[in-house]
Protein backbone atom coordinates (compact mmCIF):
# COMPACT_ATOMS: atom_id res chain seq x y z
CA UNK A 1 0.00 0.00 0.00
CA UNK A 2 1.22 3.44 -0.86
CA UNK A 3 1.19 6.01 1.90
CA UNK A 4 -1.26 8.83 1.31
CA UNK A 5 1.43 11.32 2.24
CA UNK A 6 3.33 10.12 -0.80
CA UNK A 7 0.53 11.46 -2.92
CA UNK A 8 1.45 15.03 -2.17
CA UNK A 9 5.08 14.38 -2.94
CA UNK A 10 4.07 12.69 -6.15
CA UNK A 11 1.94 15.64 -7.22
CA UNK A 12 4.73 18.04 -6.43
CA UNK A 13 7.36 16.03 -8.23
CA UNK A 14 5.55 14.78 -11.30
CA UNK A 15 2.86 17.27 -12.16
CA UNK A 16 4.90 19.37 -14.54
CA UNK A 17 6.07 16.43 -16.57
CA UNK A 18 2.65 14.83 -16.76
CA UNK A 19 1.14 18.17 -17.64
CA UNK A 20 3.44 18.35 -20.64
CA UNK A 21 2.35 14.89 -21.71
CA UNK A 22 -1.26 15.96 -21.42
CA UNK A 23 -0.44 19.06 -23.43
CA UNK A 24 1.15 17.01 -26.19
CA UNK A 25 -2.09 15.08 -26.42
CA UNK A 26 -4.56 17.91 -26.11
CA UNK A 27 -2.50 20.73 -27.64
CA UNK A 28 -4.10 23.15 -25.23
CA UNK A 29 -2.84 24.02 -21.75
CA UNK A 30 -6.30 24.45 -20.36
CA UNK A 31 -7.45 21.05 -21.55
CA UNK A 32 -4.15 19.58 -20.45
CA UNK A 33 -4.73 20.85 -16.94
CA UNK A 34 -8.24 19.47 -16.93
CA UNK A 35 -6.92 16.15 -18.06
CA UNK A 36 -4.11 16.04 -15.53
CA UNK A 37 -6.37 17.06 -12.72
CA UNK A 38 -8.95 14.46 -13.55
CA UNK A 39 -6.21 11.86 -13.56
CA UNK A 40 -4.79 13.13 -10.28
CA UNK A 41 -8.17 13.01 -8.61
CA UNK A 42 -8.69 9.45 -9.71
CA UNK A 43 -5.24 8.65 -8.42
CA UNK A 44 -6.03 10.26 -5.07
CA UNK A 45 -9.09 8.10 -4.61
CA UNK A 46 -7.27 4.99 -5.71
CA UNK A 47 -3.99 5.76 -3.99
CA UNK A 48 -4.17 2.97 -1.46
CA UNK A 49 -4.33 0.36 -4.18
CA UNK A 50 -1.83 1.90 -6.57
CA UNK A 51 1.03 -0.51 -6.52
CA UNK A 52 4.26 -0.03 -8.35
CA UNK A 53 4.80 3.15 -10.29
CA UNK A 54 2.09 5.75 -9.66
CA UNK A 55 3.31 7.81 -12.60
CA UNK A 56 2.50 4.94 -14.92
CA UNK A 57 -0.91 4.70 -13.34
CA UNK A 58 -1.62 8.40 -13.83
CA UNK A 59 -0.19 8.37 -17.34
CA UNK A 60 -2.54 5.57 -18.27
CA UNK A 61 -5.51 7.50 -16.93
CA UNK A 62 -4.42 10.56 -18.88
CA UNK A 63 -4.24 8.66 -22.14
CA UNK A 64 -7.45 6.71 -21.76
CA UNK A 65 -9.35 9.76 -20.57
CA UNK A 66 -7.98 11.80 -23.43
CA UNK A 67 -9.14 9.24 -25.97
CA UNK A 68 -12.56 9.02 -24.34
CA UNK A 69 -12.96 12.79 -24.34
CA UNK A 70 -11.82 13.03 -27.90
CA UNK A 71 -14.39 10.48 -28.97
CA UNK A 72 -17.06 12.55 -27.38
CA UNK A 73 -15.77 15.61 -29.26
CA UNK A 74 -15.78 17.27 -25.94
CA UNK A 75 -13.27 19.83 -26.95
CA UNK A 76 -15.16 21.99 -29.30
CA UNK A 77 -12.15 24.13 -30.01
CA UNK A 78 -10.34 21.16 -31.42
CA UNK A 79 -11.22 20.38 -34.98
CA UNK A 80 -11.58 16.66 -35.54
CA UNK A 81 -8.72 15.33 -37.59
CA UNK A 82 -10.85 14.27 -40.50
CA UNK A 83 -12.15 17.79 -40.95
CA UNK A 84 -8.76 19.39 -41.02
CA UNK A 85 -7.23 20.35 -44.29
CA UNK A 86 -5.65 17.20 -45.59
CA UNK A 87 -1.96 17.04 -46.21
CA UNK A 88 1.22 16.24 -44.38
CA UNK A 89 3.60 18.96 -43.32
CA UNK A 90 6.18 20.14 -45.74
CA UNK A 91 9.26 18.02 -45.71
CA UNK A 92 12.20 19.64 -44.02
CA UNK A 93 15.73 18.63 -43.42
CA UNK A 94 16.69 17.34 -40.00
CA UNK A 95 19.05 20.23 -39.49
CA UNK A 96 16.35 22.71 -40.08
CA UNK A 97 13.83 20.99 -37.85
CA UNK A 98 14.94 22.87 -34.81
CA UNK A 99 13.74 26.15 -36.12
CA UNK A 100 10.50 27.54 -34.87
CA UNK A 101 8.79 27.21 -38.22
CA UNK A 102 9.61 23.58 -38.40
CA UNK A 103 8.57 22.93 -34.88
CA UNK A 104 5.32 24.57 -35.80
CA UNK A 105 5.02 22.34 -38.84
CA UNK A 106 5.45 19.26 -36.70
CA UNK A 107 3.08 20.64 -34.13
CA UNK A 108 0.43 21.12 -36.77
CA UNK A 109 1.12 17.70 -38.20
CA UNK A 110 0.68 16.13 -34.79
CA UNK A 111 -2.59 17.97 -34.50
CA UNK A 112 -3.84 16.32 -37.66
CA UNK A 113 -3.37 12.86 -36.22
CA UNK A 114 -6.38 11.04 -34.82
CA UNK A 115 -6.38 10.63 -31.06
CA UNK A 116 -5.04 7.09 -30.98
CA UNK A 117 -2.16 7.79 -33.33
CA UNK A 118 -1.26 10.97 -31.50
CA UNK A 119 -1.24 9.07 -28.23
CA UNK A 120 1.03 6.41 -29.69
CA UNK A 121 3.48 9.03 -30.92
CA UNK A 122 3.51 10.82 -27.57
CA UNK A 123 4.02 7.62 -25.62
CA UNK A 124 6.63 6.14 -27.93
CA UNK A 125 8.65 9.21 -28.81
CA UNK A 126 7.98 11.72 -26.06
CA UNK A 127 7.55 9.43 -23.08
CA UNK A 128 10.01 7.04 -24.69
CA UNK A 129 8.04 3.93 -23.78
CA UNK A 130 8.57 0.60 -25.42
CA UNK A 131 5.91 -0.85 -27.68
CA UNK A 132 4.93 -3.23 -24.91
CA UNK A 133 4.55 -0.50 -22.32
CA UNK A 134 2.69 1.68 -24.81
CA UNK A 135 0.27 -1.17 -25.45
CA UNK A 136 -0.28 -1.54 -21.71
CA UNK A 137 -0.98 2.14 -21.28
CA UNK A 138 -3.39 2.24 -24.20
CA UNK A 139 -5.02 -1.04 -23.36
CA UNK A 140 -4.42 -2.52 -26.80
CA UNK A 141 -2.18 -5.11 -28.40
CA UNK A 142 1.44 -4.58 -29.37
CA UNK A 143 0.37 -5.21 -32.96
CA UNK A 144 -2.03 -2.29 -32.77
CA UNK A 145 0.70 -0.08 -31.38
CA UNK A 146 2.96 -1.07 -34.27
CA UNK A 147 0.34 -0.41 -36.92
CA UNK A 148 -0.76 2.87 -35.37
CA UNK A 149 2.85 3.99 -35.06
CA UNK A 150 3.55 3.17 -38.69
CA UNK A 151 0.49 5.07 -39.88
CA UNK A 152 1.30 8.06 -37.71
CA UNK A 153 4.94 8.19 -38.76
CA UNK A 154 3.90 8.03 -42.39
CA UNK A 155 1.66 11.03 -41.88
CA UNK A 156 4.42 12.85 -40.06
CA UNK A 157 6.84 11.92 -42.85
CA UNK A 158 9.15 10.21 -40.41
CA UNK A 159 10.97 7.25 -41.84
CA UNK A 160 11.30 4.74 -39.05
CA UNK A 161 13.26 2.39 -41.27
CA UNK A 162 16.22 4.73 -41.32
CA UNK A 163 16.84 4.24 -37.66
CA UNK A 164 14.45 1.82 -36.02
CA UNK A 165 13.34 2.69 -32.54
CA UNK A 166 15.68 1.31 -29.99
CA UNK A 167 14.65 -1.25 -27.50
CA UNK A 168 14.55 0.65 -24.28
CA UNK A 169 14.34 -0.32 -20.75
CA UNK A 170 10.83 0.06 -19.49
CA UNK A 171 10.02 3.44 -18.09
CA UNK B 1 14.80 13.97 -46.68
CA UNK B 2 12.48 12.47 -44.10
CA UNK B 3 13.37 12.62 -40.43
CA UNK B 4 14.37 9.59 -38.48
CA UNK B 5 12.53 8.34 -35.44
CA UNK B 6 15.39 9.63 -33.32
CA UNK B 7 14.99 13.05 -34.92
CA UNK B 8 11.37 12.92 -33.96
CA UNK B 9 12.23 11.85 -30.43
CA UNK B 10 14.68 14.69 -30.10
CA UNK B 11 12.26 17.20 -31.50
CA UNK B 12 9.37 16.21 -29.25
CA UNK B 13 11.56 16.17 -26.18
CA UNK B 14 13.12 19.50 -26.96
CA UNK B 15 12.13 22.04 -24.30
CA UNK B 16 11.11 24.49 -26.95
CA UNK B 17 8.69 22.15 -28.63
CA UNK B 18 6.11 22.05 -25.90
CA UNK B 19 7.05 25.32 -24.28
CA UNK B 20 6.23 26.34 -20.76
CA UNK B 21 2.87 25.96 -19.11
CA UNK B 22 1.22 29.28 -18.39
CA UNK B 23 2.16 29.10 -14.75
CA UNK B 24 1.31 32.65 -13.91
CA UNK B 25 -0.53 33.60 -10.77
CA UNK B 26 -3.75 33.68 -12.67
CA UNK B 27 -3.61 30.08 -13.55
CA UNK B 28 -5.50 28.73 -10.62
CA UNK B 29 -8.23 31.19 -11.28
CA UNK B 30 -8.41 30.23 -14.90
CA UNK B 31 -8.70 26.65 -13.93
CA UNK B 32 -11.53 27.30 -11.56
CA UNK B 33 -13.16 29.22 -14.32
CA UNK B 34 -13.09 26.16 -16.46
CA UNK B 35 -14.47 24.24 -13.60
CA UNK B 36 -17.46 26.45 -13.48
CA UNK B 37 -18.08 25.85 -17.13
CA UNK B 38 -17.57 22.19 -16.76
CA UNK B 39 -19.91 22.06 -13.85
CA UNK B 40 -22.51 23.65 -15.99
CA UNK B 41 -21.95 21.82 -19.14
CA UNK B 42 -21.34 18.46 -17.59
CA UNK B 43 -23.67 18.77 -14.70
CA UNK B 44 -25.31 15.49 -14.04
CA UNK B 45 -22.49 13.78 -15.74
CA UNK B 46 -20.15 11.61 -13.99
CA UNK B 47 -18.74 12.61 -11.07
CA UNK B 48 -15.26 11.91 -11.42
CA UNK B 49 -15.60 15.06 -13.38
CA UNK B 50 -17.17 16.79 -10.46
CA UNK B 51 -14.45 15.40 -8.27
CA UNK B 52 -12.06 17.08 -10.58
CA UNK B 53 -13.94 20.21 -9.98
CA UNK B 54 -13.04 20.06 -6.39
CA UNK B 55 -9.54 18.95 -6.92
CA UNK B 56 -8.50 21.45 -9.41
CA UNK B 57 -7.44 24.43 -7.47
CA UNK B 58 -5.24 22.48 -5.14
CA UNK B 59 -3.63 20.59 -7.92
CA UNK B 60 -3.20 23.56 -10.13
CA UNK B 61 -1.30 25.15 -7.34
CA UNK B 62 0.75 22.05 -7.11
CA UNK B 63 1.40 22.01 -10.79
CA UNK B 64 2.39 25.61 -11.03
CA UNK B 65 4.33 25.94 -7.81
CA UNK B 66 5.34 22.38 -7.27
CA UNK B 67 3.53 22.10 -4.00
CA UNK B 68 0.07 22.30 -2.58
CA UNK B 69 -1.22 25.55 -1.23
CA UNK B 70 0.02 27.30 1.84
CA UNK B 71 -1.52 24.97 4.33
CA UNK B 72 0.51 22.11 3.08
CA UNK B 73 3.38 24.34 2.25
CA UNK B 74 4.15 24.46 5.88
CA UNK B 75 2.38 27.73 6.23
CA UNK B 76 2.03 27.89 9.97
CA UNK B 77 -1.28 29.42 10.92
CA UNK B 78 0.15 30.40 14.28
CA UNK B 79 2.70 32.60 12.57
CA UNK B 80 0.31 34.84 10.77
CA UNK B 81 -0.95 36.83 13.69
CA UNK B 82 -4.46 36.89 12.35
CA UNK B 83 -7.46 36.06 14.41
CA UNK B 84 -7.85 32.71 12.78
CA UNK B 85 -4.22 31.92 13.51
CA UNK B 86 -5.22 30.99 17.00
CA UNK B 87 -4.74 27.29 17.50
CA UNK B 88 -7.77 25.50 16.21
CA UNK B 89 -9.13 22.45 17.94
CA UNK B 90 -9.66 19.37 15.90
CA UNK B 91 -13.32 18.60 16.27
CA UNK B 92 -14.54 15.09 16.77
CA UNK B 93 -17.01 14.48 14.02
CA UNK B 94 -20.24 12.94 15.23
CA UNK B 95 -21.34 9.65 13.75
CA UNK B 96 -22.90 10.30 10.37
CA UNK B 97 -26.67 9.92 10.43
CA UNK B 98 -28.56 9.08 7.24
CA UNK B 99 -29.74 12.38 5.88
CA UNK B 100 -33.32 11.13 5.60
CA UNK B 101 -33.37 10.65 9.36
CA UNK B 102 -31.38 13.71 10.32
CA UNK B 103 -33.27 16.22 8.17
CA UNK B 104 -36.44 14.41 7.05
CA UNK B 105 -38.23 17.62 6.18
CA UNK B 106 -35.44 18.59 3.79
CA UNK B 107 -35.03 15.37 1.84
CA UNK B 108 -36.85 14.12 -1.22
CA UNK B 109 -36.12 10.86 -2.97
CA UNK B 110 -37.21 10.44 -6.56
CA UNK B 111 -36.70 7.80 -9.25
CA UNK B 112 -33.91 8.22 -11.73
CA UNK B 113 -36.38 8.68 -14.57
CA UNK B 114 -39.40 10.91 -15.04
CA UNK B 115 -42.89 9.47 -15.45
CA UNK B 116 -42.39 9.87 -19.20
CA UNK B 117 -39.36 7.60 -19.00
CA UNK B 118 -36.76 10.27 -19.64
CA UNK B 119 -33.61 10.86 -17.68
CA UNK B 120 -33.49 14.24 -16.03
CA UNK B 121 -31.54 16.54 -13.80
CA UNK B 122 -33.05 18.25 -10.73
CA UNK B 123 -32.32 21.98 -10.80
CA UNK B 124 -34.29 23.65 -8.03
CA UNK B 125 -37.26 23.39 -5.72
CA UNK B 126 -40.33 25.38 -6.67
CA UNK B 127 -42.40 25.12 -3.54
CA UNK B 128 -42.14 22.33 -1.02
CA UNK B 129 -42.23 19.20 -3.06
CA UNK B 130 -42.15 20.40 -6.65
CA UNK B 131 -38.89 20.24 -8.51
CA UNK B 132 -37.79 22.18 -11.52
CA UNK B 133 -35.98 19.64 -13.67
CA UNK B 134 -34.34 19.64 -17.06
CA UNK B 135 -34.02 16.97 -19.70
CA UNK B 136 -31.32 16.72 -22.31
CA UNK B 137 -31.62 16.02 -25.99
CA UNK B 138 -28.01 14.98 -26.19
CA UNK B 139 -24.75 15.20 -24.38
CA UNK B 140 -24.98 18.20 -22.05
CA UNK B 141 -27.68 19.81 -24.16
CA UNK B 142 -30.84 20.76 -22.30
CA UNK B 143 -33.92 20.50 -24.47
CA UNK B 144 -36.76 21.17 -22.03
CA UNK B 145 -37.63 22.39 -18.56
CA UNK B 146 -40.30 20.65 -16.49
CA UNK B 147 -42.08 20.92 -13.17
CA UNK B 148 -42.14 17.60 -11.37
CA UNK B 149 -44.44 17.18 -8.40
CA UNK B 150 -42.54 14.65 -6.33
CA UNK B 151 -45.63 13.89 -4.25
CA UNK B 152 -48.11 13.11 -7.00
CA UNK B 153 -45.41 12.32 -9.60
CA UNK B 154 -47.20 14.68 -11.95
CA UNK B 155 -45.08 16.21 -14.69
CA UNK B 156 -45.73 19.34 -16.72
CA UNK B 157 -43.54 21.01 -19.28
CA UNK B 158 -42.52 24.59 -18.54
CA UNK B 159 -40.87 25.32 -21.86
CA UNK B 160 -38.64 24.00 -24.55
CA UNK B 161 -35.02 25.09 -24.57
CA UNK B 162 -33.23 25.84 -27.78
CA UNK B 163 -29.49 25.89 -28.21
CA UNK B 164 -28.15 28.77 -30.29
CA UNK B 165 -25.98 28.08 -33.31
CA UNK B 166 -22.25 28.14 -32.52
CA UNK B 167 -23.04 27.64 -28.85
CA UNK B 168 -20.05 27.62 -26.55
CA UNK B 169 -22.06 26.99 -23.39
CA UNK B 170 -25.38 25.21 -23.39
CA UNK B 171 -28.27 26.25 -21.16
CA UNK B 172 -26.86 26.66 -17.65
CA UNK B 173 -27.58 27.92 -14.15
CA UNK B 174 -31.35 27.60 -14.00
CA UNK B 175 -32.70 30.00 -11.38
CA UNK B 176 -36.28 30.50 -10.26
CA UNK B 177 -38.13 33.42 -8.72
CA UNK B 178 -41.07 35.73 -9.27
CA UNK B 179 -42.94 32.98 -11.09
CA UNK B 180 -40.28 32.59 -13.73
CA UNK B 181 -37.23 30.52 -14.56
CA UNK B 182 -34.13 32.03 -16.11
CA UNK B 183 -31.00 30.50 -17.57
CA UNK B 184 -28.23 31.50 -19.92
CA UNK B 185 -26.42 30.30 -22.98
CA UNK B 186 -23.34 31.54 -24.81
CA UNK B 187 -22.34 31.52 -28.43
CA UNK B 188 -19.41 32.66 -30.48
CA UNK B 189 -19.89 35.57 -32.86
CA UNK B 190 -17.10 37.44 -34.63
CA UNK B 191 -14.46 36.44 -32.16
CA UNK B 192 -16.54 37.33 -29.12
CA UNK B 193 -18.52 35.16 -26.77
CA UNK B 194 -22.05 36.49 -26.55
CA UNK B 195 -23.97 35.54 -23.43
CA UNK B 196 -27.74 35.45 -23.56
CA UNK B 197 -30.18 35.19 -20.69
CA UNK B 198 -33.52 33.50 -21.29
CA UNK B 199 -36.72 33.54 -19.31
CA UNK B 200 -39.93 31.51 -19.26
CA UNK B 201 -43.00 31.57 -17.01
CA UNK B 202 -43.20 28.66 -14.56
CA UNK B 203 -46.86 28.39 -15.48
CA UNK B 204 -45.72 27.32 -18.92
CA UNK B 205 -45.01 29.21 -22.09
CA UNK B 206 -42.41 30.08 -24.62
CA UNK B 207 -38.87 30.98 -23.63
CA UNK B 208 -37.84 34.51 -24.41
CA UNK B 209 -34.39 36.02 -24.66
CA UNK B 210 -34.23 38.90 -22.19
CA UNK B 211 -30.55 39.92 -22.20
CA UNK B 212 -27.75 39.80 -24.74
CA UNK B 213 -24.26 40.96 -23.86
CA UNK B 214 -20.63 40.28 -24.79
CA UNK B 215 -18.95 38.20 -22.09
CA UNK B 216 -15.34 37.92 -23.23
CA UNK B 217 -13.27 36.25 -25.87
CA UNK B 218 -12.34 32.95 -24.25
CA UNK B 219 -14.13 29.80 -25.28
CA UNK B 220 -15.62 29.39 -21.82
CA UNK B 221 -16.49 33.02 -21.19
CA UNK B 222 -19.98 33.48 -19.91
CA UNK B 223 -22.07 34.23 -16.91
CA UNK B 224 -20.82 33.27 -13.47
CA UNK B 225 -24.03 33.28 -11.53
CA UNK B 226 -27.62 34.22 -12.03
CA UNK B 227 -30.40 35.12 -9.58
CA UNK B 228 -33.89 36.56 -9.72
CA UNK B 229 -34.80 39.16 -7.12
CA UNK B 230 -37.41 41.89 -6.98
CA UNK B 231 -38.51 41.67 -10.58
CA UNK B 232 -34.97 41.79 -11.86
CA UNK B 233 -32.32 39.36 -12.91
CA UNK B 234 -28.81 39.85 -11.52
CA UNK B 235 -25.64 38.21 -12.73
CA UNK B 236 -21.89 38.47 -12.85
CA UNK B 237 -19.42 37.34 -15.48
CA UNK B 238 -17.70 34.02 -15.08
CA UNK B 239 -14.23 35.43 -15.60
CA UNK B 240 -12.53 38.72 -15.90
CA UNK B 241 -9.17 40.08 -16.86
CA UNK B 242 -7.48 43.40 -16.25
CA UNK B 243 -9.18 44.58 -19.40
CA UNK B 244 -12.59 43.20 -18.57
CA UNK B 245 -13.26 43.68 -14.92
CA UNK B 246 -16.55 41.89 -14.75
CA UNK B 247 -18.95 43.24 -12.20
CA UNK B 248 -22.52 42.81 -11.14
CA UNK B 249 -25.15 43.43 -13.79
CA UNK B 250 -28.90 43.71 -13.68
CA UNK B 251 -31.81 43.83 -16.09
CA UNK B 252 -35.58 43.79 -15.73
CA UNK B 253 -37.01 40.31 -15.73
CA UNK B 254 -39.21 41.44 -18.57
CA UNK B 255 -36.13 42.12 -20.65
CA UNK B 256 -33.98 45.09 -21.41
CA UNK B 257 -30.43 46.31 -21.70
CA UNK B 258 -28.01 45.16 -18.99
CA UNK B 259 -26.89 47.74 -16.45
CA UNK B 260 -23.69 47.42 -14.51
CA UNK B 261 -24.05 48.26 -10.83
CA UNK B 262 -21.40 50.88 -9.98
CA UNK B 263 -18.50 49.86 -7.78
CA UNK B 264 -18.84 46.15 -8.43
CA UNK B 265 -15.74 45.53 -10.53
CA UNK B 266 -14.38 42.03 -10.03
CA UNK B 267 -17.31 41.03 -7.82
CA UNK B 268 -19.36 37.91 -8.10
CA UNK B 269 -22.49 36.77 -6.31
CA UNK B 270 -21.81 34.88 -3.09
CA UNK B 271 -25.26 34.35 -1.60
CA UNK B 272 -27.77 36.89 -2.80
CA UNK B 273 -27.86 39.77 -1.84
CA UNK B 274 -24.20 39.37 -0.88
CA UNK B 275 -21.53 39.84 -3.51
CA UNK B 276 -17.83 39.38 -3.00
CA UNK B 277 -14.33 39.79 -4.29
CA UNK B 278 -11.93 38.36 -5.30
CA UNK B 279 -14.25 36.04 -7.13
CA UNK B 280 -13.97 32.39 -7.84
CA UNK B 281 -12.08 33.09 -11.02
CA UNK B 282 -9.99 36.00 -9.92
CA UNK B 283 -6.28 35.59 -10.28
CA UNK B 284 -5.62 37.84 -7.33
CA UNK B 285 -6.93 35.65 -4.60
CA UNK B 286 -5.64 33.20 -2.14
CA UNK B 287 -8.91 33.88 -0.30
CA UNK B 288 -12.00 33.64 -2.47
CA UNK B 289 -14.60 36.20 -1.42
CA UNK B 290 -12.34 37.71 1.21
CA UNK B 291 -14.44 40.86 1.06
CA UNK B 292 -18.20 40.74 0.78
CA UNK B 293 -20.90 43.33 0.77
CA UNK B 294 -24.64 43.31 0.90
CA UNK B 295 -26.02 45.14 -2.13
CA UNK B 296 -29.30 45.84 -0.35
CA UNK B 297 -28.05 47.13 3.02
CA UNK B 298 -24.54 48.17 2.04
CA UNK B 299 -23.02 46.18 4.93
CA UNK B 300 -19.43 45.13 4.31
CA UNK B 301 -17.43 42.29 5.84
CA UNK B 302 -13.86 41.14 5.44
CA UNK B 303 -12.19 37.89 6.40
CA UNK B 304 -9.24 37.42 8.71
CA UNK B 305 -7.89 34.04 7.86
CA UNK B 306 -4.47 32.50 8.13
CA UNK B 307 -2.13 31.65 5.28
CA UNK B 308 -3.04 29.14 2.66
CA UNK B 309 -5.95 28.99 0.30
CA UNK B 310 -9.41 29.68 1.57
CA UNK B 311 -12.86 30.06 0.20
CA UNK B 312 -15.38 32.13 2.11
CA UNK B 313 -19.12 32.50 2.20
CA UNK B 314 -20.99 35.29 3.98
CA UNK B 315 -19.98 34.13 7.46
CA UNK B 316 -17.71 31.12 7.14
CA UNK B 317 -14.37 30.44 5.50
CA UNK B 318 -12.89 27.04 4.73
CA UNK B 319 -9.29 26.22 3.92
CA UNK B 320 -8.34 23.80 1.21
CA UNK B 321 -5.36 22.42 -0.55
CA UNK B 322 -3.85 20.84 2.52
CA UNK B 323 -4.10 17.54 4.29
CA UNK B 324 -6.87 18.80 6.51
CA UNK B 325 -9.77 21.19 6.22
CA UNK B 326 -10.08 24.18 8.52
CA UNK B 327 -13.20 26.19 9.03
CA UNK B 328 -13.43 29.56 10.73
CA UNK B 329 -15.80 32.48 10.78
CA UNK B 330 -14.75 35.67 9.05
CA UNK B 331 -14.12 37.33 12.39
CA UNK B 332 -11.78 34.55 13.44
CA UNK B 333 -14.15 32.81 15.82
CA UNK B 334 -15.43 29.27 15.73
CA UNK B 335 -12.22 27.93 14.22
CA UNK B 336 -11.92 24.20 13.93
CA UNK B 337 -9.94 21.57 12.13
CA UNK B 338 -12.11 18.98 10.48
CA UNK B 339 -10.57 15.56 10.67
CA UNK B 340 -9.91 13.47 7.63
CA UNK B 341 -8.07 14.11 4.44
CA UNK B 342 -9.86 16.20 1.94
CA UNK B 343 -7.26 17.92 -0.17
CA UNK B 344 -9.68 19.43 -2.62
CA UNK B 345 -11.11 22.90 -2.33
CA UNK B 346 -14.71 22.91 -1.37
CA UNK B 347 -17.24 25.66 -1.43
CA UNK B 348 -19.75 26.26 1.31
CA UNK B 349 -23.41 25.99 0.42
CA UNK B 350 -25.84 28.40 1.99
CA UNK B 351 -23.08 29.53 4.35
CA UNK B 352 -23.23 26.33 6.38
CA UNK B 353 -22.90 23.06 4.46
CA UNK B 354 -19.68 21.39 3.42
CA UNK B 355 -19.34 18.32 1.29
CA UNK B 356 -17.41 15.61 3.00
CA UNK B 357 -16.16 12.21 1.98
CA UNK B 358 -16.87 9.22 4.15
CA UNK B 359 -15.25 5.84 3.70
CA UNK B 360 -17.67 4.85 0.98
CA UNK B 361 -20.35 7.46 1.07
CA UNK B 362 -20.63 11.19 0.69
CA UNK B 363 -21.59 13.33 3.63
CA UNK B 364 -22.71 16.85 4.42
CA UNK B 365 -21.19 18.63 7.37
CA UNK B 366 -23.30 21.36 8.91
CA UNK B 367 -21.03 24.11 10.21
CA UNK B 368 -23.88 25.60 12.21
CA UNK B 369 -24.89 22.51 14.18
CA UNK B 370 -21.77 20.38 13.82
CA UNK B 371 -23.92 17.52 12.56
CA UNK B 372 -22.87 15.10 9.87
CA UNK B 373 -25.43 13.78 7.41
CA UNK B 374 -24.77 10.69 5.39
CA UNK B 375 -25.91 10.95 1.79
CA UNK B 376 -25.29 7.33 0.90
CA UNK B 377 -23.13 5.95 -1.83
CA UNK B 378 -23.09 7.53 -5.25
CA UNK B 379 -24.34 5.42 -8.13
CA UNK B 380 -20.90 5.58 -9.62
CA UNK B 381 -18.19 5.07 -7.04
CA UNK B 382 -16.07 8.06 -6.21
CA UNK B 383 -18.40 10.34 -8.08
CA UNK B 384 -20.45 13.19 -6.83
CA UNK B 385 -21.62 16.66 -7.63
CA UNK B 386 -19.72 19.60 -6.24
CA UNK B 387 -21.41 22.35 -4.30
CA UNK B 388 -21.05 26.09 -4.61
CA UNK B 389 -22.19 29.07 -2.56
CA UNK B 390 -25.43 29.83 -4.37
CA UNK B 391 -26.70 26.26 -4.24
CA UNK B 392 -30.05 25.74 -2.61
CA UNK B 393 -30.14 22.00 -3.12
CA UNK B 394 -27.77 19.08 -3.23
CA UNK B 395 -28.59 16.22 -5.50
CA UNK B 396 -27.07 12.83 -5.02
CA UNK B 397 -27.26 10.40 -7.88
CA UNK B 398 -27.68 7.06 -6.11
CA UNK B 399 -28.43 3.57 -7.32
CA UNK B 400 -32.01 3.97 -6.09
CA UNK B 401 -32.58 7.32 -7.81
CA UNK B 402 -31.93 10.89 -6.81
CA UNK B 403 -31.71 11.93 -3.22
CA UNK B 404 -32.25 15.66 -3.04
CA UNK B 405 -31.52 17.80 -0.02
CA UNK B 406 -33.24 21.16 0.21
CA UNK B 407 -30.67 23.19 2.11
CA UNK B 408 -33.21 25.88 2.86
CA UNK B 409 -35.40 23.38 4.71
CA UNK B 410 -32.72 22.15 7.11
CA UNK B 411 -33.55 23.39 10.58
Amino acid sequence: MVDRADYYEFVAARSDRLLRTAFMLTRDWAHAEDLLQEAMVKAWFAWWRVSGDPEAYVRKIIVTTYITWWRRRRWKAEVPAEQVEVGPPDEVSPDAMRSCDERDAMWRALGRLPAGQRAVIVLRFYEDLTETRTAEVMGCSVGTVKSQTAKALAKLRVDDSIMPARTRKEA
Amino acid sequence: MPMTSDDLRGLLRDEGFVGTPPGNPGRAGQIEHRIARRRRRLRGQVAAVAATVLAVAGLSTAASRGVFGGVLDGGDPAASGTASARPMPTVALPAAVPVEKLWPQAVVKVPARLPNGRKYYPEAFVGNRTLLVTTSGGFERTDAIWLYDTGTRRLSQVTRVTTPAKATTFASDFAVGDGRVVWWTARRAQGEIIAEIWSAPLSGGEARKIVTMPAGKEEDSGIGDLVIAGGKVFWSLSAFTPQARGGLFEAPLTGGPPTKIPGTDRHQIVEWPWIGTPGRNDAARPVTFKDVRNVVTGERRSAEVGPGRWTCDVTWCVSYGGPDTRAVRRDGTGGRVLPGEWPFPTDIALDRFLLYSGPRTMQLYDLRSGRLADLGAPRQPRSYTAIQPGDRIYRMDRADGYLIVDFTAVR
